[in-house]
Protein backbone atom coordinates (compact mmCIF):
# COMPACT_ATOMS: atom_id res chain seq x y z
CA UNK A 1 0.00 0.00 0.00
CA UNK A 2 2.77 2.36 0.90
CA UNK A 3 4.52 1.84 -2.42
CA UNK A 4 1.85 3.93 -4.09
CA UNK A 5 2.99 6.85 -1.97
CA UNK A 6 6.57 6.59 -3.12
CA UNK A 7 6.54 5.29 -6.69
CA UNK A 8 5.99 7.74 -9.53
CA UNK A 9 2.48 7.61 -11.00
CA UNK A 10 3.71 6.67 -14.48
CA UNK A 11 5.56 3.70 -13.06
CA UNK A 12 2.45 2.61 -11.18
CA UNK A 13 0.37 2.90 -14.37
CA UNK A 14 2.80 0.70 -16.27
CA UNK A 15 2.73 -1.88 -13.49
CA UNK A 16 -1.01 -1.83 -13.02
CA UNK A 17 -2.19 -1.80 -16.59
CA UNK A 18 -4.83 0.41 -18.16
CA UNK A 19 -7.87 -1.20 -16.53
CA UNK A 20 -6.88 -0.78 -12.89
CA UNK A 21 -8.13 2.40 -11.24
CA UNK A 22 -5.37 4.23 -9.37
CA UNK A 23 -5.71 6.86 -6.67
CA UNK A 24 -5.95 10.39 -7.97
CA UNK A 25 -2.77 12.44 -8.15
CA UNK A 26 -3.92 14.78 -5.39
CA UNK A 27 -4.55 11.80 -3.11
CA UNK A 28 -1.02 10.54 -3.73
CA UNK A 29 0.39 14.01 -3.10
CA UNK A 30 -1.38 14.20 0.23
CA UNK A 31 -0.17 10.73 1.18
CA UNK A 32 3.42 11.62 0.31
CA UNK A 33 3.25 14.85 2.26
CA UNK A 34 1.70 13.14 5.24
CA UNK A 35 4.42 10.50 5.11
CA UNK A 36 7.10 13.19 5.18
CA UNK A 37 5.42 14.98 8.06
CA UNK A 38 5.03 11.85 10.16
CA UNK A 39 8.60 10.80 9.44
CA UNK A 40 9.75 14.15 10.73
CA UNK A 41 7.78 14.05 13.99
CA UNK A 42 7.60 10.36 14.86
CA UNK A 43 10.80 10.05 16.91
CA UNK A 44 10.16 13.12 19.00
CA UNK A 45 6.52 12.14 19.43
CA UNK A 46 7.65 8.77 20.72
CA UNK A 47 10.00 10.36 23.25
CA UNK A 48 7.28 12.74 24.44
CA UNK A 49 4.89 9.82 24.90
CA UNK A 50 7.55 7.64 26.51
CA UNK A 51 8.51 10.28 29.07
CA UNK A 52 4.84 11.00 29.81
CA UNK A 53 3.72 7.38 30.06
CA UNK A 54 6.99 5.87 31.38
CA UNK A 55 6.49 2.85 29.19
CA UNK A 56 7.85 2.39 25.65
CA UNK A 57 5.17 -0.07 24.55
CA UNK A 58 2.36 2.21 25.65
CA UNK A 59 4.17 5.10 23.97
CA UNK A 60 4.35 3.21 20.66
CA UNK A 61 0.65 2.41 20.81
CA UNK A 62 -0.25 6.01 21.58
CA UNK A 63 1.89 7.40 18.76
CA UNK A 64 0.36 4.93 16.32
CA UNK A 65 -3.15 5.90 17.41
CA UNK A 66 -2.31 9.59 16.98
CA UNK A 67 -0.90 8.99 13.49
CA UNK A 68 -3.96 7.04 12.38
CA UNK A 69 -6.30 9.59 13.85
CA UNK A 70 -4.53 12.44 12.08
CA UNK A 71 -4.66 10.57 8.78
CA UNK A 72 -8.29 9.62 9.24
CA UNK A 73 -9.66 12.98 10.28
CA UNK A 74 -7.31 15.73 9.24
CA UNK A 75 -5.34 14.58 6.19
CA UNK A 76 -7.38 16.92 4.01
CA UNK A 77 -6.51 19.93 6.15
CA UNK A 78 -3.63 22.24 5.11
CA UNK A 79 -0.34 20.62 6.05
CA UNK A 80 0.67 23.66 8.11
CA UNK A 81 -2.05 22.69 10.58
CA UNK A 82 -0.88 19.12 10.99
CA UNK A 83 1.79 19.69 13.63
CA UNK A 84 -0.40 21.31 16.31
CA UNK A 85 -3.27 18.97 15.41
CA UNK A 86 -1.04 15.92 15.70
CA UNK A 87 0.30 17.01 19.06
CA UNK A 88 -3.17 17.83 20.28
CA UNK A 89 -4.28 14.31 19.40
CA UNK A 90 -1.14 12.86 20.96
CA UNK A 91 -1.63 14.78 24.20
CA UNK A 92 -5.27 13.68 24.39
CA UNK A 93 -4.27 10.07 23.85
CA UNK A 94 -1.55 10.33 26.52
CA UNK A 95 -4.07 11.83 28.92
CA UNK A 96 -6.55 9.02 28.20
CA UNK A 97 -3.89 6.37 28.86
CA UNK A 98 -2.80 8.02 32.09
CA UNK A 99 -6.40 8.19 33.27
CA UNK A 100 -7.01 4.55 32.41
CA UNK A 101 -3.80 3.58 34.20
CA UNK A 102 -4.80 5.50 37.30
CA UNK A 103 -8.19 3.80 37.31
CA UNK A 104 -6.57 0.43 36.86
CA UNK A 105 -4.09 1.23 39.63
CA UNK A 106 -6.90 2.13 42.01
CA UNK A 107 -8.75 -1.07 41.22
CA UNK A 108 -5.59 -3.14 41.70
CA UNK A 109 -4.77 -1.31 44.94
CA UNK A 110 -8.27 -1.95 46.23
CA UNK A 111 -8.13 -5.59 45.14
CA UNK A 112 -4.68 -6.26 46.61
CA UNK A 113 -5.23 -4.30 49.76
CA UNK A 114 -3.13 -1.27 48.94
CA UNK A 115 -0.10 -2.79 47.21
CA UNK A 116 1.01 -0.37 44.47
CA UNK A 117 1.63 -1.27 40.86
CA UNK A 118 5.40 -1.49 40.45
CA UNK A 119 5.17 -0.07 36.90
CA UNK A 120 4.54 3.38 38.34
CA UNK A 121 7.81 3.50 40.22
CA UNK A 122 10.34 6.03 38.99
CA UNK A 123 13.37 4.30 37.47
CA UNK A 124 16.80 4.79 38.93
CA UNK A 125 18.68 7.21 36.63
CA UNK A 126 22.10 5.79 37.47
CA UNK A 127 20.94 2.25 36.76
CA UNK A 128 19.37 3.36 33.50
CA UNK A 129 22.44 5.23 32.42
CA UNK A 130 24.65 2.23 33.07
CA UNK A 131 22.27 -0.04 31.17
CA UNK A 132 21.92 2.27 28.18
CA UNK A 133 25.53 2.95 27.46
CA UNK A 134 28.50 1.44 29.21
CA UNK A 135 31.05 3.55 27.34
CA UNK A 136 33.07 6.08 29.36
CA UNK A 137 33.64 9.81 29.03
CA UNK A 138 31.34 12.28 27.40
CA UNK A 139 28.77 9.73 26.26
CA UNK A 140 28.36 8.42 29.76
CA UNK A 141 28.10 11.93 31.11
CA UNK A 142 25.37 12.70 28.59
CA UNK A 143 23.53 9.54 29.44
CA UNK A 144 23.60 10.36 33.11
CA UNK A 145 22.48 13.92 32.45
CA UNK A 146 19.65 12.64 30.25
CA UNK A 147 18.58 10.09 32.82
CA UNK A 148 18.50 12.75 35.52
CA UNK A 149 16.56 15.09 33.25
CA UNK A 150 14.09 12.35 32.37
CA UNK A 151 13.55 11.51 36.00
CA UNK A 152 12.97 15.17 36.80
CA UNK A 153 10.62 15.55 33.83
CA UNK A 154 8.55 12.60 34.96
CA UNK A 155 8.06 14.25 38.33
CA UNK A 156 6.63 17.43 36.82
CA UNK A 157 2.89 18.05 36.85
CA UNK A 158 1.38 16.93 33.56
CA UNK A 159 0.73 20.38 32.10
CA UNK A 160 4.22 21.65 32.94
CA UNK A 161 5.70 18.51 31.44
CA UNK A 162 3.64 18.95 28.25
CA UNK A 163 4.63 22.57 27.87
CA UNK A 164 8.31 21.80 28.40
CA UNK A 165 8.42 18.85 25.98
CA UNK A 166 6.40 20.53 23.26
CA UNK A 167 8.61 23.57 23.37
CA UNK A 168 12.04 22.01 23.92
CA UNK A 169 11.73 18.65 22.22
CA UNK A 170 9.17 19.30 19.50
CA UNK A 171 10.27 22.92 19.02
CA UNK A 172 6.80 24.41 18.92
CA UNK A 173 6.47 28.12 19.59
CA UNK A 174 4.11 29.50 22.23
CA UNK A 175 1.14 29.66 19.84
CA UNK A 176 1.71 26.13 18.54
CA UNK A 177 2.11 24.79 22.06
CA UNK A 178 -1.11 26.52 23.11
CA UNK A 179 -2.93 24.95 20.16
CA UNK A 180 -1.53 21.52 21.00
CA UNK A 181 -2.37 21.83 24.69
CA UNK A 182 -5.76 23.43 24.13
CA UNK A 183 -5.09 26.41 26.35
CA UNK A 184 -4.13 30.08 26.10
CA UNK A 185 -0.66 31.32 25.27
CA UNK A 186 -0.51 32.91 28.71
CA UNK A 187 -1.11 29.53 30.31
CA UNK A 188 1.65 28.00 28.19
CA UNK A 189 4.11 30.65 29.37
CA UNK A 190 3.15 30.06 32.97
CA UNK A 191 3.39 26.26 32.74
CA UNK A 192 6.67 26.50 30.90
CA UNK A 193 8.30 28.88 33.34
CA UNK A 194 7.18 26.81 36.33
CA UNK A 195 8.56 23.72 34.61
CA UNK A 196 11.94 25.41 34.19
CA UNK A 197 12.04 26.43 37.82
CA UNK A 198 11.01 22.98 39.03
CA UNK A 199 13.62 21.29 36.84
CA UNK A 200 16.31 23.61 38.05
CA UNK A 201 15.33 22.92 41.65
CA UNK A 202 15.37 19.15 41.07
CA UNK A 203 18.52 18.95 38.96
CA UNK A 204 20.55 21.40 41.02
CA UNK A 205 22.93 24.16 40.11
CA UNK A 206 25.61 21.86 38.75
CA UNK A 207 23.54 19.90 36.27
CA UNK A 208 24.63 18.70 33.86
CA UNK B 1 14.79 32.24 23.14
CA UNK B 2 11.66 30.44 24.17
CA UNK B 3 10.58 32.46 27.13
CA UNK B 4 11.09 35.97 28.39
CA UNK B 5 11.73 34.80 31.91
CA UNK B 6 14.44 32.38 30.87
CA UNK B 7 16.01 35.09 28.70
CA UNK B 8 16.69 37.05 31.85
CA UNK B 9 18.12 34.18 33.80
CA UNK B 10 21.32 32.67 32.35
CA UNK B 11 20.95 29.54 34.49
CA UNK B 12 17.50 28.82 33.08
CA UNK B 13 18.75 29.53 29.57
CA UNK B 14 21.55 27.03 30.02
CA UNK B 15 19.09 24.50 31.35
CA UNK B 16 16.87 25.01 28.31
CA UNK B 17 19.72 24.66 25.85
CA UNK B 18 21.18 21.57 27.50
CA UNK B 19 17.73 19.96 27.81
CA UNK B 20 17.01 20.60 24.16
CA UNK B 21 20.34 19.09 23.15
CA UNK B 22 19.88 15.98 25.27
CA UNK B 23 16.25 15.41 24.29
CA UNK B 24 17.06 15.78 20.59
CA UNK B 25 19.94 13.34 20.93
CA UNK B 26 17.73 10.82 22.72
CA UNK B 27 15.09 11.09 19.99
CA UNK B 28 17.72 10.57 17.31
CA UNK B 29 19.14 7.41 18.89
CA UNK B 30 16.10 5.20 19.21
CA UNK B 31 16.53 1.46 18.99
CA UNK B 32 15.98 -0.32 15.71
CA UNK B 33 12.94 -2.08 17.11
CA UNK B 34 11.27 1.18 18.11
CA UNK B 35 12.13 2.76 14.78
CA UNK B 36 10.69 -0.22 12.97
CA UNK B 37 7.43 0.03 14.90
CA UNK B 38 7.23 3.75 14.17
CA UNK B 39 7.80 3.15 10.47
CA UNK B 40 5.05 0.53 10.41
CA UNK B 41 2.69 2.93 12.18
CA UNK B 42 3.51 5.64 9.65
CA UNK B 43 2.83 3.32 6.71
CA UNK B 44 -0.51 2.36 8.24
CA UNK B 45 -1.44 6.01 8.70
CA UNK B 46 -0.42 6.90 5.14
CA UNK B 47 -2.46 4.01 3.78
CA UNK B 48 -5.40 5.17 5.85
CA UNK B 49 -5.14 8.65 4.34
CA UNK B 50 -5.00 7.24 0.81
CA UNK B 51 -7.97 5.01 1.45
CA UNK B 52 -10.01 7.81 3.00
CA UNK B 53 -9.23 10.26 0.23
CA UNK B 54 -9.90 7.77 -2.55
CA UNK B 55 -12.90 6.11 -0.98
CA UNK B 56 -15.71 8.57 -1.90
CA UNK B 57 -15.53 7.56 -5.54
CA UNK B 58 -16.53 4.01 -4.65
CA UNK B 59 -18.46 4.43 -1.45
CA UNK B 60 -22.24 4.55 -1.27
CA UNK B 61 -23.23 7.96 0.11
CA UNK B 62 -24.95 7.77 3.47
CA UNK B 63 -28.08 9.50 2.13
CA UNK B 64 -28.72 6.56 -0.21
CA UNK B 65 -28.63 3.92 2.52
CA UNK B 66 -32.34 4.17 3.52
CA UNK B 67 -33.37 4.08 -0.14
CA UNK B 68 -31.20 1.05 -0.74
CA UNK B 69 -32.63 -0.70 2.30
CA UNK B 70 -36.19 -0.05 1.10
CA UNK B 71 -35.37 -1.29 -2.37
CA UNK B 72 -33.83 -4.45 -0.94
CA UNK B 73 -36.89 -5.05 1.25
CA UNK B 74 -39.22 -4.58 -1.73
CA UNK B 75 -37.14 -6.97 -3.83
CA UNK B 76 -37.28 -9.56 -1.07
CA UNK B 77 -41.05 -9.21 -0.77
CA UNK B 78 -41.49 -9.70 -4.54
CA UNK B 79 -39.20 -12.73 -4.48
CA UNK B 80 -41.18 -14.31 -1.64
CA UNK B 81 -44.46 -13.60 -3.42
CA UNK B 82 -43.22 -15.16 -6.66
CA UNK B 83 -41.82 -18.19 -4.86
CA UNK B 84 -45.22 -19.02 -3.34
CA UNK B 85 -47.08 -21.89 -5.06
CA UNK B 86 -49.57 -20.52 -7.56
CA UNK B 87 -52.34 -22.94 -6.53
CA UNK B 88 -53.07 -25.82 -4.33
CA UNK B 89 -55.27 -28.77 -5.13
CA UNK B 90 -57.16 -28.61 -1.87
CA UNK B 91 -57.90 -24.94 -2.38
CA UNK B 92 -59.08 -25.68 -5.88
CA UNK B 93 -61.53 -28.15 -4.52
CA UNK B 94 -62.67 -25.79 -1.86
CA UNK B 95 -63.39 -23.27 -4.57
CA UNK B 96 -65.46 -25.73 -6.60
CA UNK B 97 -68.80 -24.23 -7.41
CA UNK B 98 -72.05 -25.68 -6.02
CA UNK B 99 -73.11 -26.33 -9.62
CA UNK B 100 -70.42 -28.95 -10.01
CA UNK B 101 -71.60 -30.59 -6.80
CA UNK B 102 -75.17 -30.68 -8.14
CA UNK B 103 -74.04 -32.31 -11.39
CA UNK B 104 -72.24 -34.95 -9.44
CA UNK B 105 -75.24 -35.71 -7.30
CA UNK B 106 -77.54 -35.83 -10.29
CA UNK B 107 -75.42 -38.31 -12.21
CA UNK B 108 -76.10 -42.00 -12.26
CA UNK B 109 -72.83 -42.79 -10.54
CA UNK B 110 -73.29 -43.68 -6.95
CA UNK B 111 -71.67 -41.53 -4.27
CA UNK B 112 -69.48 -44.47 -3.36
CA UNK B 113 -67.53 -44.02 -6.57
CA UNK B 114 -66.41 -40.58 -5.53
CA UNK B 115 -65.89 -41.53 -1.92
CA UNK B 116 -63.62 -44.49 -2.57
CA UNK B 117 -60.58 -42.83 -4.04
CA UNK B 118 -59.61 -39.32 -2.96
CA UNK B 119 -56.80 -39.28 -5.53
CA UNK B 120 -59.49 -39.28 -8.16
CA UNK B 121 -60.63 -35.89 -7.04
CA UNK B 122 -57.18 -34.49 -7.47
CA UNK B 123 -56.91 -35.98 -10.91
CA UNK B 124 -60.37 -34.77 -11.86
CA UNK B 125 -59.55 -31.27 -10.69
CA UNK B 126 -56.35 -31.14 -12.69
CA UNK B 127 -57.68 -32.81 -15.83
CA UNK B 128 -59.73 -29.95 -17.39
CA UNK B 129 -56.82 -27.54 -17.04
CA UNK B 130 -54.46 -29.99 -18.71
CA UNK B 131 -56.94 -30.65 -21.49
CA UNK B 132 -57.42 -26.97 -22.12
CA UNK B 133 -53.66 -26.54 -22.51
Amino acid sequence: MHCSATLPRQELMSLAGPDLALPREDVLDTARELDRFLKDVERRAFRIAEISLRNPEDALDVVQEAMIQLARRYADRPSEEWRPLFHRILQNRIHDWQRRRRTRGRVIAWWTGGVRDEDDETPDPIENAAANDPSPGKILEDDQAMAALETALKRLPARQQQAFLLRNLEGLDVAGTAAAMGCSEGSVKTHYFRALQALRAQLGEHWP
Amino acid sequence: MNNDSSDKDPALSRLEERSRELLSASAASLSGRVQSRLTAARFAATAEAEQRAGAPRFRIPGAWLPTGALAAAALLAVAVWIAQPSGNSNAAFADASPVEDAEMLASNDGPELYAEDPDFYEWAGAEPAAGAG
